[in-house]
């Protein structure tokens, strides 16, 4: 028995719902940063976190923040599939006055903690989030998810030192490490950032999983932080994955989906 | 040598963009002998640098999604005489790295020209977090910085070539999409500094005065208020700083209402620039300013922003005969 069917068919849908919206609002969307984080929204929404999407504002939900912003069309399907959104607000999606445009807007009434799409900022405020609810006795864990690209921003670092000295092991950050940016493949833009040992150094726990793998990426999540101590875990994944003509393809970091290239994905 | 607007470059650059024409003709600078470095924090596609970098690797630096180091490294390399541009999207170069430009662009005086890409509404979809509403004003209160907003895509050629002349850092505002209509179809004098007349009507009797894409808006306005009695004058206020208080003085004592047009916060913005001249030069007349209100707006493509907004043609001209139809005039 495959402990992770519903995983993969919420994975699925989440998949499917990113090309039918991104390519019903008819302009560029970021497809390929949406596309490889699925797996890892299917995780968090549908197997990890406590929360209740009729009751955005619980007070005692697990917390989201997609930090690296420009992956909303994920967020959206993921808010949409696992009912925070209807239909018509999720295809609203990058029409003049949606709620929903290509960076997250703060909006409780679904489910959206924060605005972001300026990188480096959803970190520090998942920071914030978890120094407060440490206090609780009912202890939400915070959860974000950052790209490999983001991770260039200098407030990520300082962000991650902040959550290491107040030893926040109720936050755990899932780092996209799907190899490109806006201008290419990260190792060409970035330089060989060793992320595992720099994440170690600053105290962090870190793990690394195939962020396209449910088992791998459920185990990792469902255990409880080391005492003391936020977690990383980097999660290999393929830009634009589930696509074929999309996977490590990075002209789809911002593209138009032309209605051919939708039928062939779907037939 | 110039760089010279013609009918078929404003065409051409006004199809491309201002970002596109900005990577453009630095690459034609650069092919034709001018020294000039670049830098971007990842935006280089964005920055339209694409063929600058494949053909001048030596030219182009991409430092990564890192806009606070950008500022500084290119702060240092200008200290060692690199006549270097370096480009992001409008509020990440002005206000991320705002205390960077601070210290060693202000303060120090280090001469790094800052391209702000695609300010004002320009950027449509991607919203808020990436719209730049408030650069010149941050900007404007730094001692030393220059201040250039090219009105449309084919005049970034000209802004580049006038701040690479400028001993000092320099602040580059691009606004307006690929498609937005050109405001300059042949070529003029671009003295920074000094406010430029745009389009005169005869008896005009109001002045507008606005900067960058928007002006294209002011435009229309002008050619709708013509049809209807009412002639207007229309400034670009190419340059937001040094600014031009003499020119704003004798605007004041010619006409009998001035406006300022803004893709910008009214706080700090245009507004406030030449409401503080009008206060210090006791310059007399009536000054009425359009631009964005302090509140934040609803994201869509810059042209239904700019109807929300009440910043499209349509709303100048009824804004503008408001004005004039107010008490005492």
């Amino acid at each position: 028995m495959n402990d992770f069917v519903e995983l993969e068919n919420r994975a699925k849908e989440i998949r499917k719902e990113i090309l039918s919206i991104g390519f019903a609002c008819g302009k560029s969307a970021h497809f390929g940063g949406a596309l490889s984080m699925v797996e890892i929204l299917s995780t968090l929404f549908f197997r990890v976190m406590n929360h209740d999407p009729k009751n955005p504002s619980w007070v005692d939900r697990d917390r989201f923040i997609l930090s690296k912003g420009h992956g909303v069309l994920g967020y959206l399907a993921a808010l949409y599939v696992s009912g925070y959104v209807n239909q018509p607000t999720a295809y609203s999606f990058q029409t003049n006055g949606s709620p929903f445009t290509a960076h997250p807007v703060k909006n409780m009434e679904f489910g959206v903690e924060t605005s972001s799409g300026s990188l480096g900022q959803g970190l520090p405020f998942a920071v914030g989030l978890a120094m407060a609810l440490l206090k609780r006795s009912s202890s939400p864990r915070v959860f974000v998810i950052c790209g490999d690209g983001e991770c260039n921003e200098g407030a990520v670092w300082e962000s991650l030192s902040i959550a290491c000295k107040f030893n926040l092991s109720n936050l755990t950050m899932l780092i996209d490490k799907n190899g490109y940016q806006n201008d290419g493949d990260s190792l060409s833009v970035s330089g060989d950032l060793k992320l595992n040992e720099i994440c170690e150094g600053f105290g962090a726990s870190v793990s690394t999983v195939d962020g396209h793998n449910f088992e791998q990426l459920a185990t990792q999540l469902a255990c409880p932080n080391r005492k003391n101590r936020p977690r990383v875990i980097i999660c290999n994944t393929i830009k634009g994955k589930g696509v074929d003509f999309m996977e490590s393809n990075n002209d789809w970091h911002h593209n138009r989906l032309t209605e051919r290239q939708l039928l062939s994905v779907q037939s | 040598m110039k760089f010279e607007i013609d009918s078929k470059i404003a065409k051409s650059m006004s199809r491309m963009g201002p970002r596109a024409a900005y990577g453009s003709m630095m690459y034609n600078f650069v092919r034709d002998g001018y020294e000039f470095l670049t830098m971007s924090a990842d935006l280089g596609r964005s920055s339209g640098l694409e063929r600058l970098r494949k053909e001048f690797p030596e030219r182009f630096y991409n430092v990564g999604i890192a806009e606070q180091s950008m500022v500084a490294v290119a702060a240092g390399m200008a200290r060692e005489g690199a006549v270097i541009f370096a480009s992001s999207f409008a509020p990440f170069i002005s206000m991320r790295a705002s205390e960077h430009v601070r210290v060693n662009l202000s303060y120090m005086r280090e001469p790094v020209k800052l391209v702000g890409l695609g300010s004002g509404f320009s950027l449509g979809f991607l919203g808020n977090t990436h719209y730049g509403l408030e650069d010149y004003s941050i900007m404007n209160a730094l001692p030393n910085m220059t201040i250039l907003c090219p009105a449309d895509a084919a005049s970034v050629g000209k802004v580049v070539l006038a701040a690479a002349e400028i001993d000092g850092p320099v602040y580059i505002r691009l606004t307006g999409e690929a498609g937005s209509s050109n405001v300059y179809d042949q070529d003029y004098d671009l003295e920074v500094g000094k406010l430029h007349l745009l389009k005169s009507c005869p008896h005009a009797n109001i002045a507008v005065i606005g900067c960058g894409a928007i002006l294209s808006e002011c435009l229309e306005a002008s050619d709708k208020l013509s049809e209807q009695g009412v002639g207007i004058d229309v400034f670009d206020c190419h340059t937001i700083k040094p600014f031009d208080a003499e020119g704003v003085g004798r605007i004041f004592s010619k006409y009998s209402l001035v406006v300022s047009v803004e893709e910008h916060f009214l706080n700090g913005g245009l507004f406030s620039i030449i409401s503080q001249v009008k206060a210090s030069n006791d310059f007399s007349g009536r000054l009425r300013g359009i631009g964005v209100d302090d509140s934040w707006v609803s994201p869509g493509e810059r042209p239904y922003v700019l109807e929300q907004l009440g910043l499209n043609a349509d709303s100048i001209v009824a804004k503008i005969k408001s004005f004039t139809n107010e008490k005492g005039v």
